[in-house]
């Protein structure tokens, strides 16, 4: 009999800890186990917002005011935790700070790790998990063996539960944490709050965009067909035309619109990965040869300055008439 | 200062031609060809810019079958001096832990090194937590995600973290691990000279004594290629006959607001 008895819960992100919640209390309700959470240098408000949330317990640590809690930090702070909670299952957040905190714990545990999944449960195989793999083409299931896994867990798969909760909050302050890795400066991004994996329907552009003054045009298609906007990875990490949330594939958001119109984006298996949720797709390319056609409902073959502004034209051509 | 860096490279099946039965979902890996993992090549450039400015020597090391010996290869053409390949038949089968293992046991015979460079993920598996168990074990510092990098004068290695929320620089001591994005540059093509040449550049292959051991943590239950079939209709000809027939389509399917 196992003397593990508990889910801990761990995301540098308080939203994406409190998705994380979701399914750290629904695991913990079917394998009969305590529900803990580790927050570390949250503020107050968001401490407590996060709270209702937890079934059993909270966490919730302070190390020094204006600290940026680094993967090598909260890694540093889980080992003292999983140290004497000796979880059965540990939940981190699978953002790029995450996975480091997943390895170094799987580690130290020497145990099972997965990360990126897309769904997790105990089941008569034992716990069980699903991810992508192979550039998206492929979905792996996998059952984690062992007395104690670490599980990272894709952002915005699981939705933020009902406050409900009054757990037991359990404070600390850790001090004199040593750390070899050294903070000089934070650049915050400005986050959007446009969430695209709840958009109806979503415009794209890719590299077949020559300058980012012709956003605009991509701006007043989505406007005619009220779509959000989203893009291929290099626009957003390469040239940074569009915010990094807005990155719609295997490595950033994936998406499920009822209509997904993709304009100028080639279509590369790791693309495709983030789309094949859509119910409808739609593709602008001027390259006959492009896989985006090979993975489209629709598609048009041509010059997306010349067929962009001729479906503008049409789209409200029709909205006038009706 | 010089610089000895090792690079991790992977030598994988090619993504994009896994054999897929539309049907039942079965994916098949019998000859689907072999390919240099697509990240490892920006961890590799980086190496060969940091050694182009201080000098020094860029090593890779690869843990997989005899056939890596093809990925190897082009890192050697890329411009890597020598290159050390540890001969396991089953590194799919193998958990991180293992292969990071071996890994630091041939950092041990490496020394003296600076910098070992790892990419954001294997363009297979993609599960990036390799540098990050690496780290844990032998202590070196991890700077991961890096989407910049520079050696100081006092013997630090600096870089710009791409987090989802941002950038965040950091600072640490050499030696030191570091992980690349892809965006941190564009990695060079060998020319058929570099490429001839990389024949002659030194692979040293190292069959360990032990097996090594296959993961007992993770145990693969199914592998499923299934994906939505699409319409594929395609229209051409010019926007002005194109365009009526794909928003005829929309309406049709309700897809329009």
């Amino acid at each position: 009999m196992s003397s593990r008895t508990s889910v801990l819960s761990y995301s540098e992100d308080v939203d994406v800890s409190v998705e994380l919640q979701s399914v750290a209390t629904k695991l913990s309700e079917s394998m009969n186990l305590s529900s803990i959470a580790v927050a570390i240098n949250l503020p107050p408000e968001e401490n407590n917002k996060l709270s209702k949330m937890v079934k059993d317990e909270l966490i919730s640590v302070t190390i020094r005011e204006n600290t940026l809690v680094t993967p090598e930090l909260a890694f540093q702070v889980l080992k003292r935790i999983v140290d004497e909670k000796k979880p059965r299952l540990i939940i981190i957040g699978s953002t790029r700070d995450g996975k480091e905190v997943a390895g170094m714990l799987a580690s130290y545990l020497d145990c099972g790790v997965a990360t990126d999944c897309s769904f997790i449960a105990f089941d008569s195989n034992g716990l069980v998990i699903q991810r992508a793999a192979f550039g998206g083409r492929v979905v792996a299931t996998a059952e984690l063996i062992g007395d104690s896994a670490v599980i990272a867990v894709r952002p915005h798969i699981y939705h933020p539960p009902e406050p409900r909760f009054t757990p037991l909050i359990n404070k600390r302050e850790y001090q004199d944490i040593p750390l070899k890795v050294h903070v000089e400066n934070v650049t915050r991004k400005i986050t959007s709050t446009a969430d695209l994996t709840k958009a109806e329907r979503i415009v794209s552009v890719g590299r077949g965009l020559k300058r980012k003054e012709d956003l605009e045009l991509i701006q007043k298609l989505a406007e005619e067909l009220s779509a959000s906007i989203g893009c291929s990875r290099p626009l957003a990490a390469d040239l940074g035309w569009l915010p990094e949330e807005t990155h719609i594939g295997l490595t950033g958001v994936q998406v499920k619109p009822k209509l997904y119109v993709a304009v100028g984006i080639s279509g590369q298996l790791q693309h495709i990965a983030g789309i094949k949720d859509s119910e409808l797709v739609v593709a602008i390319n001027i390259d006959k040869g492009a896989p985006i056609f090979q993975n489209c409902d629709y598609g048009i073959v041509g010059d997306l300055y010349q067929v962009v502004p001729e479906l503008i034209k049409t789209l409200t051509q029709l909205k006038d008439k009706t | 200062m010089p610089l000895n860096i090792i690079v991790l490279l992977k030598h994988i099946y090619d993504e994009n031609q896994l054999k897929v039965n539309q049907a039942t979902g079965e994916v098949s890996f019998q000859g689907v060809p072999g390919k240099l993992s697509t990240f490892d090549r920006n961890s590799l450039e980086e190496a060969l810019r940091l050694k182009q400015k201080s000098g020094g020597s860029v090593t890779t090391l690869t843990i997989g079958p005899q056939e890596s010996e093809k990925s190897i290869r082009e890192g050697l053409a890329m411009g890597a001096d020598r290159a050390i390949l540890i001969k396991v038949p089953n590194v799919l089968q193998m958990s991180a832990n293992e292969v990071a293992r071996i890994i630091i046991n041939q950092l041990e015979s490496l020394q003296p090194w600076h910098l070992l460079i790892a990419s954001e993920g294997g363009a297979d598996t993609y599960t990036s937590v390799l540098p990050s168990i690496i780290a844990q074990k032998t202590g070196f510092p991890l700077l991961s995600y890096l989407k910049s990098l520079d050696i100081l004068e006092d013997g630090t290695v600096r870089g710009d973290r791409a987090l989802e929320r941002g950038i965040v620089t950091v600072k640490a001591k050499l030696p030191a691990i570091v992980s690349v994005v892809s965006e941190i540059n564009e990695p060079r093509i060998p020319t058929l000279l570099q490429i001839m040449a990389s024949t002659k550049k030194e692979l040293k292959t190292i069959v360990l004594e032990e097996q090594a051991r296959e993961d007992k943590y993770f145990k693969i239950l199914s592998l499923s290629g299934k994906s939505k079939e699409r319409k594929r209709i395609i229209f051409e000809g010019s926007a002005q006959e194109s365009v009526p027939k794909l928003v005829d389509s929309l309406l049709k399917e309700g897809a329009l607001p």
